[in-house]
């Protein structure tokens, strides 16, 4: 036996050196190939308040505080330097490279040539915050402190058009060449859509002040980024929002390649992300020296520009960016593997070096024995665990560990791609003070007691009803009919209702006014006053099949002696119930009870589909805050709180009942 | 009343078919009471899925001008409507639960002889550890499985459908075979094993085929259960080709506007067809899973 045992560690020994090895070679190789660096990096000594880049990215334009515009090559060269007399707001390039446009606090919108020549100037009466131009070069278009946005021709710098828009623009776009369209992002939280007339084509209202918006090549998706850190993706057509990813921090800009597939910002908090325009999934992101002021992206998509707030304009490949991300990741994954792996084979380092010694020999034969004795046995019956193998990694994956990573993210802002930082209590407090959180906890004591109601009186009624029928085959018959509704699923059960709530159409307000009762009528879901009463009234008369067959169950179970003696003793019927039937029932009861608790209180999918928590929030649910907290707002942290409480809550509710109602069947069961 | 049956009794000759109309007559009224009340609950239960259907043939004007009449003229053209879009999310549906429903019944089954035939160390940790999951709630995983989802890259996938279901479906799966095949006589095993059955063979084919009642019972409800889930695909799956039945309604009631009522219930109705299909073959077996499983759970 210790010999087998020696010679099994030696095996393990030798076969663990060669994942080792691996494993150095491959933190040597991550380590030795550098990150790349930016293709270029230029100090401005200034603010940069915005950047440019031409279709192929041969000629790259930043934008700075002190006065300046700066056009540079491929190779960061400085080509030529304009000065206008103010800080430099805007900057715009034409695909070819052969106009830029410049907007300045001097109250001025210029347009250069590709040697920095200027060929007209547009004297305006207020600060141009913002400027875009063409990919032809043939409009620009400007914002300015006037709350306007100007369309100027490209060719002469005539005014074409001056719309007054309801606040402040800070950000302009303009996409498409000869019917080229102009989107400008307000302080007011709207972005605008503007025909090559000046007509408002659409507007549509975000949440916050937006700081940048960018098109796609012919304007089929809009985005926009504003100041609370959503990236919101719009349909260019219908204005509708498509998707919203939230990023944090404040963001600044915002550039996306011309098919849409990729989406450039930052902001505040420094970092650079690179987003999927199918769903604003993060692709990468890299923390920066300095917060950031402007992106651009050429509209293959393969080369961008960041300006930052500390006066750093940096150009680079999308691709080399990417590359350097992925090594970070890999590092980081291999770090990951590696520092456990370092951690077992060290231990199995020491077992192996504490056997060779005398007194490591003692020890391991005598105080190891019973250790090595469950191994042993559990080594004998591999193929058992091995049957269990697939079991246990489907649920330790799908149910065990999301149910540790909830519990754990509750006490973090969750990011997920991006940041998990820890936060304490701050959630829960949070949650404290949620009006919404409140009026959901309420909802839900109504939804449990009104649940019991419904469960305890007419299922239970009919499975004593159906008990009592004397001839087999009506018994069967009536149950079965009973059980019938199980064959509508849940959702078309509910949709199906909220056609007899409805106010016209409605079976309930129909039957009213048949009734001569059209004073009753109502617009039941509609109603603030009704609205939570006609979500519990779903299912009348409630004869729920599931505890109807639990109960009937139940009372099938019951000897048939129990009966014949409370008949001879001549119990009534109510007294037979109160004797023999509801103690016999107890773990029905407790069943139904338990289930009903945690039902109730996870109650999502009648509301959702009936009210979606409203009128304002009168029908709000806990489940249904948690699913708008982590949908809507991209709170997976605060969501993850929510999930929390309830969890606690329904452990809780369980424990209780299964201690409080003890079954007069208990012993035998 | 008595008197008569008494009289009855004393009757030497009496048939069997007097005897029944005696105890009939004896509990006439009490049973027609009982027996009226439960048509009456029954009628009134039926009611949604009356409407549901009366509706799906009728057109908007017959819905709002004659609300009360039966469809006149009837309107099929609901139907084609309905299975036009419909047919894609119940395809998508019987795709994703089929599947899960196959795994979860092979790896219950498998998980289930192991905890309830063999014998080796951490066993009972292991299944207490399978049962608490029981008491996980679904709120609590929500969210972060659909970051997990997300990160694997799962999301608007059918993988993303199956995996979850499949690993889910397991926990009660486990329970009902194991007390299943516990009640199996051990006589049965050691048999088989002394003629040389290797361990799989006695799973395979010695439990297996013993116990497929209950793996119906279990495949049933396992298949009712995912074909009624509602909020997992509403969070994962946002591709409207890829949409299931449950989720997809809800899109189509958007689609047709709010005032379409007869596709939109026909197509309600189309919904239920899967169900009533298995429920025709099998609701013995799903009544047979509620009463036995769900109490001992």
């Amino acid at each position: 036996m210790h010999r087998q045992t020696q010679s099994v560690t030696n095996q393990i020994w030798r076969r663990a050196w060669l994942p080792g090895l691996l494993l150095v070679l491959l933190l040597l190789d991550a380590g030795s190939a550098r990150a790349q660096e930016p293709a270029w990096e230029l100090q401005t000594g200034d603010v940069v308040n915005s950047v440019a880049l031409s279709a192929d990215a041969s000629l790259q334009v930043v934008g700075s505080r002190n006065n300046l515009v700066t056009a540079l090559d491929q190779t960061g060269q400085t080509r030529w330097q304009f000065t206008p007399a103010g800080t430099v707001w805007g900057v715009a390039v034409s695909a070819d490279g052969a106009r830029i446009a410049v907007a300045a606090e001097d109250r001025r919108v210029y347009l250069l040539d590709n040697t920095g020549a200027k060929l007209w100037e547009y004297p305006g009466d207020y600060i141009f915050l913002d400027v875009a131009i063409a990919r032809d070069g043939s409009l620009v278009a400007a914002v300015a402190e006037d709350r306007a946005v100007y369309a100027l021709d490209g060719a002469s710098g005539a005014l074409l058009w001056r719309t007054l828009l309801p606040n402040v623009a800070d950000t302009v776009a303009i996409y498409g060449a000869q019917q080229a369209r102009v989107l400008a992002g307000t302080r007011d939280s709207q972005v605008h859509l503007f025909n090559t007339d000046g007509s408002e084509l659409w507007r549509a209202q975000l949440q916050n002040a937006v700081r940048g918006v960018a098109a796609t090549g012919n304007g089929a998706r809009v985005v926009a980024v504003t100041d609370a850190g959503n990236v919101v993706m719009l349909n260019g057509a219908t204005s509708n929002v498509l998707w919203t990813q939230s990023l944090g921090n404040r963001l600044r800009d915002v550039a996306i390649s011309a098919d849409g597939t990729l989406i450039l910002t930052g902001g505040a908090d420094s970092t650079i992300f690179m987003l999927d325009g199918q769903d604003g999934a993060v692709q990468q992101s890299r923390a920066l020296e300095a917060a950031i002021e402007a992106v651009a992206l050429t509209p293959d998509g393969n080369f961008f520009m960041v300006g930052a707030r500390d006066g750093s304009a940096l150009f680079a490949g999308v691709a080399a960016f990417a590359s350097t991300f992925a090594m970070q990741q890999r590092t980081q994954l291999l770090l990951r593997i590696a520092i456990p792996l370092a951690i077992v084979l060290l231990l199995l380092g020491f077992v192996f070096w504490v056997r060779r010694s005398a007194a490591g020999q003692r020890f391991w034969r005598v105080r190891a024995a019973a250790p090595r004795a469950t191994g042993a046995a559990m080594w004998r019956h591999r193929s058992s665990y091995f049957f269990l193998v697939p079991t246990l990694s489907l649920l330790l994956l799908f149910n065990y560990y999301p149910a540790v990573s909830g519990l754990y993210h509750a006490f973090t802002v969750w990011k997920p791609g991006i940041e998990t930082r820890w936060v304490g209590l701050q959630h829960f407090e949070t949650i404290l003070h949620d009006a919404y959180f409140w009026v959901g906890i309420r909802n839900a004591v109504i939804l449990v007691i009104a649940g019991y109601v419904k469960v305890f009186t007419v299922p239970l009624l009919v499975a004593e009803l159906l008990f009592a029928i004397r001839n087999r085959f009506l018994q069967y018959g009536i149950r079965s009919l009973f059980i019938i509704p199980l064959v509508v699923p849940g959702v078309v059960g509910i949709l199906v209702w909220v056609n007899i709530y409805d106010p016209n159409i409605g079976l309930l307000n129909r039957t009213l006014i048949a009734l001569g009762l059209s004073d009753l009528t109502n617009v039941w879901l509609g109603n603030a006053n009704t609205a939570l009463a006609a979500i519990i009234g779903i299912g009348f008369p409630w004869v729920s099949p599931f505890a109807l067959l639990i109960f009937y169950g139940g009372l099938i179970t019951i000897p048939q002696e129990l009966f014949d003696a409370a008949k001879v003793d001549g119990a009534s019927a109510w007294k037979r119930f109160r004797h023999i039937d509801a103690p016999l029932l107890m773990s029905q009861f407790r069943l139904l009870l338990i289930l009903g608790f945690i039902g109730s209180v996870q109650e999502f999918q009648s509301i959702f589909l009936t009210t979606g928590g409203g009128p304002g929030n009168v029908t709000y649910t806990p489940a249904l805050e948690l699913y708008y907290q982590a949908v809507r707002f991209n709170n997976f942290g605060l969501a993850s709180a929510i999930g929390a409480v309830l969890f606690l809550v329904i452990l809780g509710g369980t424990v209780f009942y299964m201690r409080a109602v003890t079954s007069a069947l208990e012993y035998d069961a | 009343m008595s008197a008569i049956t008494e009289t009855n009794q004393s009757l030497p000759q009496r048939s069997a078919a007097n005897r029944w109309f005696g105890r009939f007559r004896r509990h006439f009224w009490g049973q027609s009471a009982i027996i009226l009340t439960l048509l009456f609950l029954l009628a009134l239960t039926l009611v949604p899925i009356v409407i549901m259907v009366v509706f799906s043939l009728k057109d908007n004007g017959q819905i709002y001008g004659r609300f009360w009449s039966l469809p006149d003229p009837v309107r099929w053209q609901n139907y084609i409507d309905g299975v036009a879009v419909m047919w894609r999310y119940i395809a998508n549906t019987l795709y994703a639960s089929l599947f899960s429903t196959v795994v979860v019944v092979i790896l219950a089954s498998l998980s289930g002889y192991v905890f309830a035939r063999h014998h080796f160390p951490f066993k009972e940790t292991i299944y207490l550890l399978i049962l608490a999951l029981l008491m996980i709630p679904g709120v609590l995983t929500l969210i972060p499985a659909f970051v997990l989802v997300r990160q694997l890259g799962l999301v608007d996938t059918s993988w993303v459908l199956i995996l979850p279901w499949s690993a889910g479906g397991q926990v009660f799966g486990i329970l009902l075979c194991r007390s299943f095949f516990a009640s199996l006589p051990q006589e049965l095993f050691d048999a088989a094993r002394i003629d040389g059955a290797s361990e799989f063979d006695l799973y395979s084919r010695m439990a297996l085929p013993l116990s497929w009642p209950i793996l119906v019972t279990l495949a049933i409800m396992h298949l009712v259960s995912t074909y009624n889930d509602f909020i997992w695909p509403l969070v994962t799956i946002s591709s409207p080709s890829r949409q299931v039945v449950s989720v997809g309604l809800t899109q189509f009631t958007s689609q047709y506007g709010v005032t379409d009522w007869g596709p939109r219930m026909a197509a309600y109705t189309i919904a239920t067809i899967p169900l009533v299909i298995l429920f025709v073959f099998g609701m013995r077996y799903y009544i047979r899973g509620i009463t036995s499983g769900a109490v001992k759970a």
